[in-house]
């Protein structure tokens, strides 16, 4: 992680091709989170890609101090963004059978259903809950770590994540 | 508690079966393409708001240069009178 920070900093001086290091260290990760929380990799790459570009624009502005941990603020970044995703996309019809033929060289096909049944298994919570249960369950973070992501109290993500297991547990119940 | 016990198993399960999930090759490319976009494009902003000012510009470097004449023409004079008085006195 200290690669990161000089890297960080590197582009903070104006060297852009630092930003590259970034990238590479980082965007499996990323990529992985933004498709657990959308459920599809071509989404999960456009959210990334334009979080990669909102990061890449604090740095050079001088907007990121250098202050935060730069692994942390990054998956602060996609997180929002992520969330943003979901928002948007439950506001618009959902596309019909397009997904498929575009998404088929991108995983295996168990990662593909995994990822779907994920999505489906998530699907009617808002997305500050989605977020904070595949933080928590899914990306084995803490709850002081998911606090400092999502720019809450623990105890709001406590809150979220107990809100979240209530709707599971409802919808399971129901089936 | 069964039920939270079959979400965490759930959710467990799901997370080991999307591990290895990871973006496409050639991302990174792709990241510092549209970086590189965003880099060029940054540039291009500046330059049309500079080209706007041009005149503006043109005109205070005009006035500058005049002002310095003068001021310069001055500081002779009065050097040059000063010259004088010593030369008198």
């Amino acid at each position: 992680m200290e690669n990161l920070d000089e890297a960080a900093q590197r582009v903070r001086s104006g060297d852009a091709a630092a930003f590259g290091q970034i990238v590479d260290a980082t965007s499996g990760r990323l990529v992985r989170l933004a498709a657990r929380m959308l459920g599809n990799v071509v989404d999960a790459e456009d959210v990334v890609q334009e979080a990669y570009v909102k990061a890449y624009r604090a740095l050079t502005s001088g907007e990121f101090d250098g202050r935060a941990n730069v692994s942390t603020w990054l998956y602060r970044i996609v997180t929002n963004q992520a969330i943003d995703a979901m928002r948007s996309r439950a506001r618009r019809p959902k596309p019909t059978d397009t997904a498929d033929e575009s998404i088929s060289d991108l995983a295996s096909a168990e990662q593909q259903m995994a990822l779907a049944e994920l999505a489906d298994f998530m699907s009617e919570l808002p997305p500050d809950q989605r977020a904070a249960l595949v933080l928590k369950s899914v990306e084995g973070l803490t709850s002081p770590e998911i606090a400092e992501v999502l720019q809450c109290s623990e105890g709001a993500v406590e809150q979220r994540l107990v809100r979240a297991r209530a709707a599971l547990r409802k919808r399971s119940e129901a089936q | 508690m069964s039920h939270d016990e079959d979400i965490d198993a759930r959710l467990e399960r799901l997370a080991a079966a999307t591990s290895s999930v990871g973006p496409r090759g050639g991302f990174s490319g792709r990241v510092m393409a549209r970086i590189n976009e965003e880099q060029l494009g940054t540039l291009l902003a500046l330059r049309v708001p500079a080209r706007r000012f041009l005149p503006f510009g043109m005109l205070a470097a005009a006035l500058a240069m005049v002002w310095a004449v003068s001021v310069t023409s001055q500081v002779n004079e009065a050097m040059a009178s000063s010259d004088d008085t010593e030369l008198a006195w």
